[in-house]
């Protein structure tokens, strides 16, 4: 497909929405890096968040959250720009915060990611190989839904630096996406997600997978699985279609947590992350099924808006196997994935 | 903050604790209900700082005045600790259930003070990760960790 079908795509369903009027608004780009030897993670949000001072009760707030492993180290961190320290205009896909900025350029997302007190950066060119997907109206229970925008294949060429050494990425498969909101942290609500993209960079299969559940996972309220063949969506596998199984707990053992001084409230040392998850989906003569089991976890602490609580939220590195048929064709993808699991 | 100011353990708590009473009002409330009309006496690299808690209020002694309050009144909780093991804990180094099983953050008092200490740190420390001012007051409270703590025998 032409690039520039996929940017005129894009302009069209993935700009900043910045909603009005003020509520628990919460909007995020998510871009993920998988190299050879390295993966690196970077979110930016923006989100009213609760205070005491203002007359309304709510402040905006931006976010960088970087998660990055050059073979050698992971590190990761959480940066906050209050109201006048970032920018990021509704109805564009720019955004910039302290020394960070993601643009929208030509056919390319230009991404400089820096933590303030961590030794990472990431400066990166992404070339949408993939149409953009609209999934509306995700149900989060009480609160309005959730939307979400994927771009589940790009490639990134450019720079990572963790301590002072530099990874060169060189068409790197990459993974975007974008969500937006209105909703609390700590409301009836948890999610699984996670995307796998193909160690064979000629391998035209990408997975994307969610499921949304209420908080104690008793209730599964929306669940999709999706394949991408080249820069199209060819198959989307939803609710009845697809069944879910968590095998067992992986062993806490080396959790990379983030912000650090979130430690000081959530120090009991345990996660909600699977040993192994496996889905599966059948319908009108089609089978999917994929294995994700997890290697390296990150757990990224949200103190809850709704109370005095914290959300987990694991970002999850690993590999995916995944076999199937679809239309009596033959898929397989063997690869790398990337999984978020949500925890109260 | 001047530089003296700046590495003192009650004026970074003075701080802290007002940003998170104007910012995290549910923690503030919590961690006055908490308290009760306890005072939890601080003791940071020599530093004696005095948290009351009392029907007007939350206040906070240094200084002189945190020797003639304990002449008249011993405090309900005693905290003694240094500004390296508090940053330790801020970084994720060290928890601080190991902190006071190294004794890096000696507690002194009886059980259900303690238990009510333990409550309002945690609302406290809730406030504080909720408050946007926080990291900054940190950022100046860490930025001499390598020179000596202040001089208190004097005061």
């Amino acid at each position: 497909m032409h690039p520039a079908a996929i940017t005129s795509a894009l302009r069209r369903t993935d700009f900043l929405r910045r909603a009005r009027p003020p509520g628990p608004r919460k909007e995020w780009l998510h871009f993920c890096v998988h190299a050879a030897q390295a993966e690196v993670m970077v979110n930016l949000s923006v989100s009213d968040r609760p205070t005491g001072r203002d007359p309304d009760g709510r402040a905006e707030v931006a976010r960088l959250v970087m998660l990055a492993d050059d073979g050698r180290r992971r590190v990761a961190g959480v940066d906050s720009f209050g109201a006048g320290d970032f920018h990021a205009p509704a109805g564009g896909l720019a955004f910039a915060l302290g020394g960070s900025a993601l643009d929208l350029r030509g056919d390319a997302f230009s991404l400089r990611a820096s933590l303030r007190d961590e030794p990472v950066a990431l400066d990166v060119v992404l070339r949408p190989r993939a149409l953009p997907a609209v999934i509306p109206r995700l149900p989060l229970g009480d609160a309005p839904p959730l939307d979400w925008v994927i771009v589940p294949r790009l490639e990134a060429t450019g720079t990572l630096t963790v301590d002072g050494r530099a990874t060169p990425l060189t068409a790197a498969l990459a993974y975007h996406d974008h969500n937006w909101g209105r909703f609390r942290w700590g409301d009836d609500f948890a999610w699984e997600w996670g995307f796998a993209l193909p160690d064979a960079p000629g391998s035209p299969w990408t997975l994307v997978f969610a499921r949304l559940t209420d908080r104690a996972r008793l209730v599964t309220r929306a669940q999709a699985l999706m394949l991408w063949k080249g820069s199209v969506q060819h198959r989307l596998f939803r609710n009845e279609a697809v069944a879910v199984h968590r095998d067992g707990y992986l062993a806490a053992g080396d959790v990379l947590r983030v912000p650090r001084v979130m430690g000081l409230v959530c120090d009991d040392g345990t996660t909600d992350v699977p040993r192994r998850f496996r889905a599966s989906a059948r319908e009108r003569g089609d089978e999917v099924g994929f294995v994700f089991a997890p290697s390296a976890v990150a757990q990224v602490a949200v103190p809850n808006d709704a109370d005095l609580g914290v959300t987990r939220i694991h970002e999850v590195s690993g590999r995916v196997s995944l076999r199937g048929a679809v239309r009596g064709e033959r898929v397989e993808l063997e690869g790398r994935g990337f999984f978020e699991f949500l925890e109260g | 903050m001047d530089d003296l100011d700046a590495r003192s353990f009650g004026a970074f708590l003075g701080r802290s604790l007002d940003e998170v009473r104007a910012d995290v009002p549910l923690a503030w409330a919590r961690l006055r209900a908490a308290l009760g009309g306890r005072d939890v006496l601080f003791v940071v690299d020599a530093e004696p700082v005095l948290l009351r808690a009392d029907a007007r209020g939350l206040g906070l002694l240094r200084g002189a005045a945190v020797a003639e309050t304990l002449a008249a009144r011993r405090p309900d909780v005693a905290v003694r600790t240094t500004r390296a093991a508090i940053l330790r804990m801020v970084d994720g180094e060290t928890t601080l259930a190991r902190a006071v099983l190294d004794g890096a953050f000696d507690l002194v008092g009886r059980l259900d003070d303690l238990l009510a200490f333990d409550g309002a740190l945690r609302a406290y420390l809730h406030g504080a990760v909720r408050s946007p001012a926080q990291p900054n007051l940190l950022r100046a409270w860490r930025a001499d960790v390598a020179a000596p703590p202040p001089d208190h025998s004097a005061r």
